[in-house]
C-alpha cells in the first residue's frame, strides 16, 4: 500500500533535490508543502504519514510544525531534514517527537540509511 | 601548494620573513619561535621551544589568550586582533627610537589553527609590526581636530566665528525652549572704528580689536560664547543669564573698553562700543529672532548716542 | 558588459547554499555563547550602487537609531565585503554571554570584532565549501558603534555598478542580542559563484 509522502522546504530546489533522493521501488504518494502551515493543512488531510521537515521556513517553521502535530494530536512519523545543526536543536526536534535528524547537505544513501533507522522504508 | 622548495628552504623563510611567527599548542607550549620573535623579545629559540609560553612572558594576558586559541581550536577558523582594539601581544619595543613618539611597538595578530604531523591541534599565531600605521593614524587625527578647531575660530582674534556661534546658539535655544531656563545675547559693535582704521591704518586697527577681545574675555564667564561677528561687531552667547544679569554684564563690558584705552607704537587709541542687548522670552520664535533683536537694540544705542547699553524692548 | 543577475533557478540554488552556511554558522555562535540560536530564511537581491543602503535599511529594518557595525573583506575566488550589523542593546550585554567577568580584559569592541569573524568565517566557508570554490579573509575592522545605518555603510566612491545582496539574520532566543549579516558579492565573482551553483546541484 502506498505510504503518503510529506515533503516540507520553502526551497523548491531543496524539494526538487528530496524527490531525486527518495529510494527507487518505494511506494509513496508524494504531496509537497511550502511552509509549515500548508504542511499541517495537508498533515490534517491525511497526506503524511511519513514527513521529511526543514526547519528553516517562513509563516511557520519546522518547530511549528512538530508543536502542531503535538498539539492536535495527529500522527506522523517526522524525519527532520536540516541545515540547522546547532546540538540544541537536534536536540528540541527530537524532543518534540521527530523520529530523526539528517542533516543537509545529504545524499541518497544517507537519506536511505535515515528512513531505514527509523523502520519507515526497508529495501525489501 | 606545490613543494618546490625543500624543508629547509621553507623553513628558513619561516624563520627569517619580516613577521613574529610563533606556533602554541592547546596549552600554550612552544613549538616554533622565529627570528623575528627572538630579536624582538630577546629570548631564544632554543630556550623557549618545549616551554610555557607564560613562563617566558608572565605579563601576557594569560586567559585571554588561552580561550583565544581554544576558540580557534573549536571551531576552526582564523582569528585576528588589531591594534585599534589591542596595541599588542608582545610588549616589545618599536623600531623608531628617534622619530616615533610612541612607547611600544603597534601589533596585528592572525590565529591560525591546524593539525601537526601527530595529529596534535596546534596555534600559528603572526604577528605583524604595524607601528607606522598607528604612528600616522594618530596623526591624521590629530590633524583632523585641529582643522576642526581651525574651522571654528576667527584668525585674528582667536574667539570663535560667526558660523560656530551660531550652532552654538542653535544648540542653547532649543535646549532652553525644551527644558526652560535663561538665554540673553548681546551684539557690541565699535564705535567710529572706520575713523581708527583711517587714523592710525589697519594694523592699529587690528591691535585694538585684539585688545578688545581681551577685554570682554576676561570678564565672560567660561560658558558664555563670545565670536566675532563681522569687522568691528561681536556677539556674545550668555546661558542661564536674563536681562538683569546681562545688563550688569554688559554694562561691565563697555566700562572696561571706554576706561582702557589700546596702546599702539606711540599712539594711545581710545575706544568706546555700543551693545545691544535682548533676552529669550517663551514668545521668541527662533535663535535668528533674538539675533535680530540684540541687534535692534544696538541700532538703537548708536542712535541714541554710542557708547552705552540698550535693551531691547518689543516696540523697536 | 553588464552582468546578468541570476536566474530563478540559480536562486533558489544560491539560497539552499546559503542555508547550509548559515547553520554552519549558526552552530558556532551556539557553540560559543551556549545558546539556542535562531536562525532567519536568508534573503537574496540584486542591487545598484545608489540603492544599497536603502535595501540594507529595509532588510535590517531600523530607521537611523542606533547600530554598531562589523565590516570584514573577503576574496580568492570569491570577493565582496560582509557586514555585521549589531543592535545596540545586544552589544552591552556580549560580555556577559561569551563568559567574561569583567576583570578579564575583553572590550566591548574587541568582542564584536570576535563575534563578527567567527559569523562570518562560518557562514562564508559554508558556502565556499558547498560550491567547491576558495575563500580568504582579511581581519574585520570596527566601523562604528551606536551610529545610524547609512554611517556604517558609508562609503567615498563607489566603483561599482551592481553587485550581490545577501542577508541573514541570527537572533538568540533569550536577550536582546541580534545580528543581522549583510554580504555583499562584487560582480566580478558572479561567473566563479554561477559555476560553483551549478557543481553544487549537479552533485546534489
Amino acid at each position: 500500500m502506498s505510504v503518503a509522502l510529506l515533503i516540507v522546504d520553502d526551497s523548491g530546489f531543496s524539494r526538487k533535490a528530496m524527490l531525486k533522493s527518495i529510494p527507487e521501488g518505494w511506494d509513496v504518494n508524494i504531496t509537497q508543502a511550502a511552509n509549515g502551515e500548508e504542511a499541517l493543512t495537508a498533515l490534517r488531510k491525511g497526506l503524511g504519514e511519513v514527513v521529511l521537515l526543514d526547519l528553516t521556513m517562513p509563516v511557520l517553521d519546522g518547530f511549528g510544525v512538530l508543536e502542531g502535530i503535538r498539539d492536535e494530536g495527529l500522527t506522523a512519523k517526522v524525519v527532520v531534514v536540516s541545515a540547522d545543526i546547532q546540538p540544541k536543536a537536534k536536540f528540541r526536534v527530537m524532543s518534540l517527537g521527530a523520529l530523526a535528524f539528517l542533516q543537509k547537505p545529504f545524499n541518497k544513501e544517507s537519506l536511505a540509511a535515515t528512513l531505514a533507522e527509523c523502520g519507515v522504508y526497508s529495501e525489501d | 601548494m606545490t613543494a618546490a622548495l625543500g624543508d629547509n628552504s621553507l623553513g628558513f623563510i619561516i624563520d627569517r620573513v619580516d613577521v613574529g611567527i610563533l606556533v602554541v599548542t592547546e596549552n600554550l607550549e612552544v613549538v616554533l619561535w622565529n627570528r623575528f620573535m627572538e630579536a624582538n623579545s630577546k629570548v631564544a629559540a632554543e630556550t623557549i621551544v618545549g616551554t610555557n609560553l607564560l613562563e617566558s612572558f608572565p605579563d601576557l594576558p594569560g586567559k585571554w589568550l588561552a580561550k583565544k586559541v581554544r576558540s580557534v581550536q573549536l571551531l576552526n577558523n582564523f582569528a585576528f586582533t588589531s591594534w585599534q582594539q589591542r596595541p599588542y601581544l608582545f610588549h616589545f619595543r618599536h623600531h623608531r627610537p628617534i622619530t616615533g613618539g610612541v612607547t611600544h611597538m603597534y601589533q596585528n595578530c592572525t590565529f591560525i589553527p591546524f593539525e601537526g604531523a601527530g595529529g596534535e591541534s596546534l596555534v600559528c599565531i603572526t604577528l605583524f609590526d604595524v607601528t607606522d600605521t598607528a604612528i600616522s593614524h594618530r596623526e591624521v587625527q590629530q590633524a583632523h581636530a585641529d582643522l576642526e578647531e581651525l574651522s571654528h575660530r576667527d584668525p585674528l582674534t582667536g574667539i570663535y566665528n560667526r558660523r560656530y556661534m551660531e550652532t552654538e546658539l542653535d544648540k542653547e535655544f532649543q535646549r532652553v525652549v525644551r527644558y526652560g531656563g535663561k538665554l540673553s545675547v548681546l551684539f557690541l559693535d565699535l564705535d567710529f572704528f572706520k575713523k581708527v582704521n583711517d587714523t592710525y591704518g589697519h594694523q592699529a586697527g587690528d591691535q585694538v580689536l585684539i585688545e578688545v577681545t581681551q577685554r570682554i574675555t576676561s570678564i565672560a564667564r567660561a560658558t558664555d560664547c563670545l565670536a566675532r561677528y563681522g569687522g568691528e561687531e561681536f556677539a556674545i552667547m550668555l546661558p542661564e543669564t536674563d536681562t538683569t544679569g546681562g545688563l550688569i554684564f554688559a554694562n561691565r563690558v563697555r566700562e572696561v573698553i571706554e576706561k582702557t584705552p589700546v596702546h599702539y607704537e606711540e599712539h594711545v587709541i581710545a575706544v568706546t562700543a555700543s551693545l545691544g542687548l535682548s533676552e529669550y522670552v517663551e514668545s521668541t520664535e527662533s535663535y535668528d529672532a533674538l539675533l535680530d533683536q540684540s541687534d535692534k537694540a544696538l541700532y538703537v544705542a548708536k542712535k541714541q548716542g554710542r557708547n552705552r547699553v540698550v535693551c531691547f524692548l518689543p516696540d523697536m | 558588459m553588464k552582468t546578468e543577475p541570476l536566474n530563478e533557478e540559480e536562486n533558489e540554488i544560491l539560497q539552499e547554499v546559503i542555508n547550509i552556511g548559515m547553520g554552519q554558522a549558526g552552530a558556532s555562535l551556539a557553540k560559543l555563547l551556549d545558546v539556542f540560536v535562531n536562525l532567519s530564511v536568508p534573503r537574496v537581491s540584486w542591487v545598484n550602487d545608489d540603492d544599497f543602503v536603502v535595501k540594507v535599511g529595509e532588510l535590517v529594518a531600523c530607521s537611523g537609531e542606533s547600530w554598531a557595525g562589523v565590516r570584514q573583506a573577503f576574496y580568492n575566488q570569491l570577493e565582496g565585503e560582509a557586514f555585521a550589523i549589531y543592535g545596540a542593546n545586544g552589544c552591552h550585554q556580549l560580555s556577559g554571554l561569551m563568559g567574561y567577568d569583567e576583570s578579564e580584559e575583553m572590550a566591548q569592541e574587541e568582542l564584536l570584532l570576535d563575534v563578527t569573524n567567527i559569523l562570518i568565517g562560518a557562514c562564508l566557508m559554508g558556502v565556499a565549501k558547498q560550491i567547491g570554490k576558495q575563500l580568504d579573509f582579511a581581519a574585520p575592522n570596527l566601523v562604528g558603534i551606536d551610529k545610524p545605518l547609512a554611517e556604517l555603510l558609508y562609503s567615498r566612491d563607489r566603483e561599482w555598478d551592481q553587485c550581490l545582496l545577501i542577508e541573514v539574520n541570527f537572533c538568540l532566543e533569550e536577550g536582546d542580542f541580534s545580528c543581522h549579516l549583510v554580504m555583499l558579492m562584487s560582480e566580478a565573482s558572479i561567473g566563479q559563484l554561477r559555476s560553483g551553483l551549478i557543481e553544487f546541484m549537479e552533485s546534489y
